[in-house]
C-alpha cells in the first residue's frame, strides 16, 4: 500500500497530512483518501496531534472564528463534544483544546493574529487541494443577518451609540422648552350686549 | 486491508448524515442583499493595499488582465468610478456596486492580500521586537492616514475621527481581514462579509 505524505507550510505554522489512496473510490496514486494521521505544529507551542474527527473539528472550528472575525465579530466557537474552543483573549485569540483520553490535560494556546491568518491559510489551502479526496465537515461561508451582527458588536459600541441617541433626544428637548409659547390668554365672557365692528354700520343702512 | 473498508464505509456514512457539505460548492448568494458597507470596506480594503505597494494601481490593473477580468478592471477610470461608491469619498458619485462588480473587487483584493501577505504578516505578528513593530506601524499610519486624508471627505466626522486617533484600531481590524482574505477560502470569506442574508 502507498503511504502519501503531504505538508503545508506558513510562516509560524506547519500543517503535516499523510494517508493513502482509497481504491474502492477509484483515487489515483497521488491522492490521499484515507487519512491515517496529521499533525500541526506551531512555532512556540506543542506538536498537536489526533484522528480525522479532531482535525475537522479544529478546522470547523477555526475557519468559523475566521469568518466571523473579518466580518468584525467576536465571539466564542465550540467544536462538538467541546474538543475544540476557541475565543477572543484581548487583542489575540484563546484556543482550548480538550483531549479526549481521560487525564490529560486541556492545552491553552494564545494566537496572535498572524498566527491565527497562518493557521486559517493552512486549512484553506488544505480544503482546496486537490490531492485530497476526504470530506471535511465544514459549512458554507455564509453572510450574517443583520441582527445577528448588532447582538454581536463591541458591547461598549452599543452602549456608545446609546449614550448618543440620549444626548441628542435630551438636547432637542431643551431647545423645545426654550422656544417661547403665548400662554396669556384673556379669556372673557361673551357679552349679549357687546358690539361688534360692523354695529355701528349696521345701523347706518 | 479490513481497517481501510471500515475507514472507507464509516466515511460514505459521514457524507449521507452530515449536513454539511463541502466547501468548494458556493454559498448561494441569491436571497442576500449587498451590505451598507460594503463598498465602504472595499474602498478602504484597496487603499490598504496602495500603503503597502507603492503603484499598486499598476499592478491591480496588471493581475485584473491575467485573471481575465472585464476592461472596466484595467481601465484607471472605470475603477476609479468603482471605488467613488464610497460614501466617505470626496467624489462621491451616489452609485451602488453591482454584485458582478463586488465579485471581481473581491478576487482582485484577494490576489494582492496573498502577494503582499509577508508584509501584513510583519504588521500584524506580536513576536517580533516591539521598537521594529513600532517603527512599522508609525510608517504604514501615516502613509495611509496622507492617503485617507487626500481622497476622503474630511467633513466628515468619521474621517476626520480616524485621522485623529492614535491607536489604529481600525486600520488593524482591516489588515485582519486583508490578512484572512489570502487566497480562494479568503475571497469567500470576505464576500461572504460583503453581503446580508434577507
Amino acid at each position: 500500500m502507498i503511504n502519501l505524505s503531504y505538508r503545508f507550510d506558513q510562516n509560524s505554522t506547519s500543517l503535516e497530512l499523510a494517508g493513502m489512496p482509497d481504491v474502492s473510490n477509484s483515487d489515483s496514486e497521488q491522492t490521499i483518501g484515507i487519512l491515517s494521521s496529521w499533525s500541526l505544529k506551531i512555532i512556540g507551542f506543542p506538536l498537536l496531534e489526533g484522528e480525522k474527527e479532531h482535525l475537522d473539528n479544529l478546522m470547523h472550528v477555526i475557519l468559523q472564528y475566521s469568518r466571523s472575525y473579518v466580518s468584525g465579530i467576536r465571539k466564542t466557537f465550540i467544536s462538538n463534544k467541546n474538543i475544540v474552543t476557541i475565543s477572543p483573549f484581548g487583542t489575540n485569540h484563546k484556543l482550548l483544546l480538550n483531549s479526549t483520553k481521560k487525564g490529560v490535560k486541556p492545552l491553552e494556546i494564545i494566537l496572535d493574529d498572524s498566527e491565527l491568518s497562518d493557521i486559517t491559510r493552512c486549512f484553506d489551502l488544505l480544503r482546496f487541494d486537490s490531492r485530497f479526496n476526504i470530506n471535511w465537515k465544514l459549512s458554507l461561508d455564509k453572510p450574517y443577518t443583520k441582527r445577528e451582527i448588532y447582538n454581536n458588536l463591541n458591547k461598549s459600541k452599543r452602549n456608545i451609540s446609546f449614550f448618543y441617541s440620549f444626548i441628542v433626544f435630551i438636547a432637542s428637548s431643551v431647545l423645545l422648552f426654550l422656544i417661547p409659547i403665548n400662554d396669556k390668554y384673556d379669556i372673557r365672557d361673551i357679552d349679549s350686549n357687546a358690539q361688534g365692528p360692523f354695529e355701528e354700520l349696521k345701523d347706518k343702512f | 486491508m479490513k481497517k481501510n473498508l471500515l475507514v472507507t464505509t464509516n466515511r460514505k456514512n459521514e457524507n449521507s448524515v452530515s449536513g454539511f457539505s463541502n466547501e468548494t460548492v458556493d454559498y448561494p448568494y441569491n436571497k442576500c442583499v449587498v451590505a451598507s458597507d460594503a463598498s465602504k470596506k472595499l474602498d478602504f480594503l484597496f487603499l490598504v493595499i496602495e500603503t503597502l505597494q507603492i503603484n499598486a494601481t499598476d499592478s491591480l490593473f496588471l493581475n485584473a488582465k491575467n485573471i481575465g477580468l472585464s476592461n472596466d478592471f484595467s481601465s484607471r477610470v472605470q475603477f476609479w468610478k468603482m471605488r467613488c461608491s464610497n460614501p466617505l469619498r470626496k467624489s462621491y458619485t451616489f452609485s451602488s456596486l453591482s454584485s458582478d462588480q463586488i465579485n471581481s473587487l473581491v478576487e482582485l483584493i484577494s490576489l494582492m492580500a496573498e502577494k503582499l501577505y509577508p508584509l501584513i504578516r510583519q504588521l500584524l505578528s506580536s513576536k517580533e521586537s516591539k521598537t521594529l513593530n513600532n517603527e512599522r506601524w508609525f510608517l504604514f499610519s501615516s502613509r495611509l492616514k496622507s492617503l485617507i486624508s487626500e481622497r476622503m471627505n474630511m467633513q466628515r466626522t468619521y474621517v476626520a475621527t480616524l485621522l485623529s486617533q492614535d491607536n489604529n484600531e481600525f486600520f488593524r481590524e482591516l489588515l485582519v481581514i486583508l490578512s484572512l482574505s489570502c487566497g480562494p477560502g479568503g475571497a469567500n470569506r470576505l464576500k461572504a462579509s460583503l453581503y446580508h442574508q434577507t
